[in-house]
């Protein structure tokens, strides 16, 4: 019986493979037979797919604020002068 | 510098700073990618054939400089994060009993999951940053290459250096620890709810 039923620690490993590369079907189907019988497992995987919209979106606004940033006209004028000794010492 | 490299530096040094911040949150080291950028952009300016725009060509080698970055970073600091793995690994195998099961801790059906909007809440955000600061560098990239990025596995794991099933490892123990992590802070934005 053992081997039929993965463990709940497996089954959290396998929550994660599942999204990165799909389970092969075997595997698939016994993954998904523990989370019918598994709550704690089922509420696993809830907050995992949060998660990952939770991180998807907080590294996207991250993105659209920082992508704005420019150097500042000082640290700019450093860069050009140290590229231009350095491209014709 | 030549008259072309100045006009290049002039029209797209902004965006290639913006675009290096964005993807290694460090101003310091932004600045020190869009200047390798220039200087092999220098070097390499001979082969340059003008296929694709002097722009496409720029972030070609900046994208390249990032990944080195990362390569780089990863190998250096792997030595000094080794001791905080192994201790962040035993504590997530505490998060289960002997036959596999999850600890009656883990079990406890915290549902900060069914909350709306998360990600417009500053006190979740904060909390999810800190919970991500905690994490060792070598997962909390894996887990930026995952999110940021948006690449498939195979080519995220040719980056880091690392096989797939440690990949697959490092993300599934970065996100019980960042599970954990918020059914214990879940008080910082929900104690108005």
């Amino acid at each position: 019986m053992d081997r039929l039923f993965f463990t709940c620690e497996h089954t959290s490993y396998l929550v994660e493979r599942d999204k990165v590369d799909k389970l092969p079907l075997l595997q698939r189907l016994r993954y998904w037979v523990h989370l019918q019988y598994c709550r704690a497992c089922l509420n696993f995987k809830r907050q995992s797919d949060r998660l990952d919209d939770i991180l998807s979106i907080i590294f996207h606004k991250d993105y659209a604020k920082k992508k704005l940033e420019k150097m500042d006209e000082a640290s700019k004028e450093t860069m050009r002068k140290r590229l231009e000794e350095k491209i014709n010492p | 510098m030549d008259h072309q490299l100045i006009e290049w530096f002039e029209a797209y040094s902004d965006d290639l700073y913006g675009w290096a911040y964005y993807k290694t949150s460090s101003k310091e080291v932004a600045e020190d990618l869009v200047q390798d950028t220039f200087l092999s952009a220098a070097k390499g300016k001979q082969g340059f054939n003008n296929q694709s725009s002097a722009k496409t060509w720029l972030f070609s080698i900046l994208n390249n400089k990032i990944v080195d970055h990362y390569r780089g970073r990863a190998k250096k600091q792997r030595m000094a994060e080794e001791v905080k793995e192994k201790e962040m690994s035993e504590t997530i195998g505490s998060f289960f009993v002997s036959d596999g099961s999850w600890s009656n801790l883990q079990a406890d059906n915290v549902d900060w999951h069914r909350d709306r909007e998360l990600w417009d809440n500053p006190d979740f955000v904060q909390t999810m940053n800190s919970c991500m600061a905690d994490l060792p560098d070598h997962w909390r990239s894996a887990i930026s290459f995952k999110y940021l990025f948006n690449k498939k596995s195979k080519e995220i794991c040719q980056e880091l250096g690392v096989t797939q099933s440690n990949y697959w490892q490092i993300i599934h123990r970065a996100k019980l620890f960042l599970r954990d992590c918020l059914n214990k802070l879940q008080g910082n934005w929900r104690r108005s709810n």
